[in-house]
């Protein structure tokens, strides 16, 4: 009786941490759309979004800023519930989107399409993705033998990648004029994004949120080690692969709209571990949240620090992030 | 010596303001002439762009250019080149030169190979600033050039007319662009503009290049400038300081061909909102400019980008 009661209020608390990580992003979210280069008072940016349809006001909050910040969530929760899923379907903590090969094989094909076609800059979106996903796909057939283990696959993630970004930095020494396209790809930020941008993403995520808290608990299962899931009855190899090609969706539709952010994919779902556990039926949702925030708070700060000149939101990032995290790291038991 | 090199200078820049139209371009050329300087036993003294003196002792009669624009400028000097980095763009006499690596990565065996006795480096570009020590060994003279503007490219010119012995030729030509270019940027007229580079997905903003140094002299003001951009970069902008600062004229570059970008920046820019409701996209300033005189250095035909920028400055006056 105890016992239960202690679970119950160990699940109470986590869905309370939730509920508290959503209204952090509902904050976030207002004062993102709030604040930027041109001031304007809370009440105006309500009154500009619900009930003006014209005018300066509107036109920068309602098709600058409000469609800025929801891509900016939606690329966070995509690359974050990407990198949770991978750490967790190979069991390893180092697992991230770039790992399978998503980060490479994106920055690839938009170094070729901005320094070889450069008349074809607009599909990089596109070209990103394809390379993403092909070389994940890559990857993943590279460490097929009677099945993928989760060392195989990592490995020969290290290995392409390595061979991929050799090409990247041939392309760089031979073209070295027109590298600053591709490497304002590489750094990765949210710059200009509007609502067509917003209308390439959301399918995206509203699916993999949905597909993430569907299938928490088979990967829950995948955290116990692949023998004891196969006793369980799950079908181990297919989950996993299920999971890798939704990871690299996830991610490959996150990056083609804004680059390569690296930290995310890592480190998010690592400071939501450390917040909420490892139970993915919790740990998905948090990361949801989490992932938002931090990349809709990021894009904030890389709006106005020096306003009306934006810095990469990946920049902030990391420079905020990695203390943060180490700083969890450690007081966390 | 010194005094010799003074009073050289101060020749040199009587000479120069004496062939001027304007008060404006007399200035302008005391700020060229004081990189020019003659020593006496036939000597040339240059001051290159990295304000290094290098010294001539005879006309250099084998050089190598390691960018495709200033060898361009080294022929309308009268000057002539035995090697040449390979590129995409190059002068047409330079097709068939000995090819002596890219830009940025230039293949030393093959330079030396060459016997030069004249490297022209860009300067502010690691890649070739640290070959120096390399041809200072080898007792090869080296100038490192780069200009952005056209007062710039001027003294950039005079510097090679004078190694080439070919001062005639500055007087002639350079003159009279120089006059033609105070024609016309006569008339003033007071605007803003925004120089995008490349695409509508982000907005990434240009100044103190050679285009902004251009519509500049016609009185326009880039609503990016007092963030600092330099020549070599762009920076993302913020979307929304442009809507609310709504420029006269935006101008576009782009590396590929124009017409491509210009009709996939057209659709983007349709189907985007924020965008749309600019001034200058619904009154059709939205302008795209020719690469080869805007973003790659136009050297001798300043006067027709000049002539460009001053028809569609003509709209609004």
């Amino acid at each position: 009786m105890i016992k239960k009661a202690n679970i119950d209020s160990k699940i109470d608390h986590r869905v309370f941490k939730i509920a508290l990580i959503f209204i952090m992003f509902i904050i976030t979210l207002i004062i993102g759309i709030s604040y930027g280069s041109l001031k304007i008072n809370i009440i105006d940016v309500f009154k500009a979004i619900f009930f003006e349809s014209d005018g300066l006001n509107h036109n920068i909050i309602f098709n600058v800023r409000l469609p800025r910040n929801l891509v900016a969530a939606m690329v966070g929760i995509n690359l974050a519930l990407s990198g949770v899923t991978l750490q967790g379907v190979m069991n390893n903590p180092l697992a991230s989107p770039g790992l399978i090969g998503i980060s490479s094989g994106a920055g690839f094909m938009a170094f070729v399409i901005m320094i070889l076609f450069p008349d074809y800059a607009y599909l990089v979106p596109i070209g990103a993705f394809l390379g993403a996903i092909s070389t994940s796909f890559l990857i993943y057939l590279l460490a097929y033998k009677q099945g993928v283990s989760a060392i195989r696959l990592i490995l020969s993630g290290v290995a392409v990648s390595a061979f991929i970004g050799a090409g990247i930095n041939i392309l760089m020494t031979f073209y070295p004029d027109k590298v600053s396209g591709g490497l304002s790809f590489m750094i990765g930020g949210l710059s200009g994004k509007t609502w067509p941008d917003f209308a390439s993403i959301w399918p995206y995520t509203l699916i993999g949120s949905v597909l993430c808290v569907l299938l928490s608990n088979q990967i829950n299962l995948l955290q116990l080690g692949d023998e004891v899931a196969i006793g369980l009855g799950l079908n181990v190899e297919k989950i996993r692969r299920i999971f890798i090609i939704f990871a690299s969706f996830l991610a490959a539709s996150a990056v083609s709209v804004a680059g390569l952010l690296g930290f995310v994919g890592l480190i998010v779902p690592h400071i939501t571990r450390l917040i909420i556990g490892s139970d993915y039926r919790y740990l998905y949702p948090a990361t949801i949240g989490v992932g938002a925030i931090t990349l809709v708070g990021c894009d904030l700060i890389a709006r106005i620090l020096f306003d009306p000149v934006e810095l990469p939101v990946g920049i902030i990032m990391a420079v905020l992030g990695a203390p943060f995290f180490l700083y969890l790291l450690r007081e966390k038991k | 010596m010194k005094k010799i090199i003074l009073m050289m200078m101060m020749a040199i820049a009587l000479v120069t303001v004496g062939c001027s139209n304007d008060i404006s371009s007399a200035e302008k050329n005391e700020e060229v002439a004081s990189t020019v300087e003659k020593v006496e036993n036939n000597n040339i003294v240059v001051k290159d762009s990295n304000d290094r003196e290098v010294v001539f002792t005879k006309k250099p009669e084998k050089v190598i250019s390691l960018y495709g624009s200033f060898a361009d400028l080294w022929y309308e000097a009268g000057g002539d080149l035995v090697g040449i980095c390979d590129s995409r763009r190059l002068p047409e006499k330079a097709m068939e030169l000995p090819k002596v690596g890219k830009m940025s990565t230039p293949n030393i065996e093959a330079i030396l190979a060459l016997e030069p006795d004249l490297m022209i480096m860009r300067s502010e570009y690691a890649k070739q600033e640290e070959l120096l020590s390399i041809f200072e060994q080898n007792n090869i003279n080296v100038i490192f050039v780069n200009y952005n503007s056209f007062e710039e490219m001027m003294k950039v010119y005079e510097m090679f007319c004078l190694i080439n012995g070919n001062e005639n030729i500055f007087e002639e030509k350079g003159i009279s662009m120089r006059t033609k270019i105070s024609e016309i940027t006569e008339l003033k007229s007071e605007f803003t503009y925004l120089q995008l580079f490349a695409t509508s997905k982000s907005v990434s903003a240009k100044d103190g290049n050679i285009t902004s140094e251009i519509i500049n002299d016609f009185g326009g003001t880039n609503i990016t400038t007092k963030y600092s951009i330099s020549s070599e970069e762009s920076k993302q902008f913020s979307l929304e300081k442009v809507l609310e600062l709504d420029p006269t004229f935006i101008f576009v570059q782009t590396m590929g061909s124009l017409e491509k970008t210009q009709e996939r920046m057209e659709k983007d820019i349709i189907t985007n909102p924020a965008w749309n409701s600019l001034t200058a996209v619904k009154e059709g300033r939205f302008i795209y400019l020719p690469n080869d005189l805007f973003v790659y250095k136009p050297n001798l035909r300043y006067v027709e980008a000049y002539e460009y920028i001053d028809k569609i400055i003509e709209t609004i006056r």
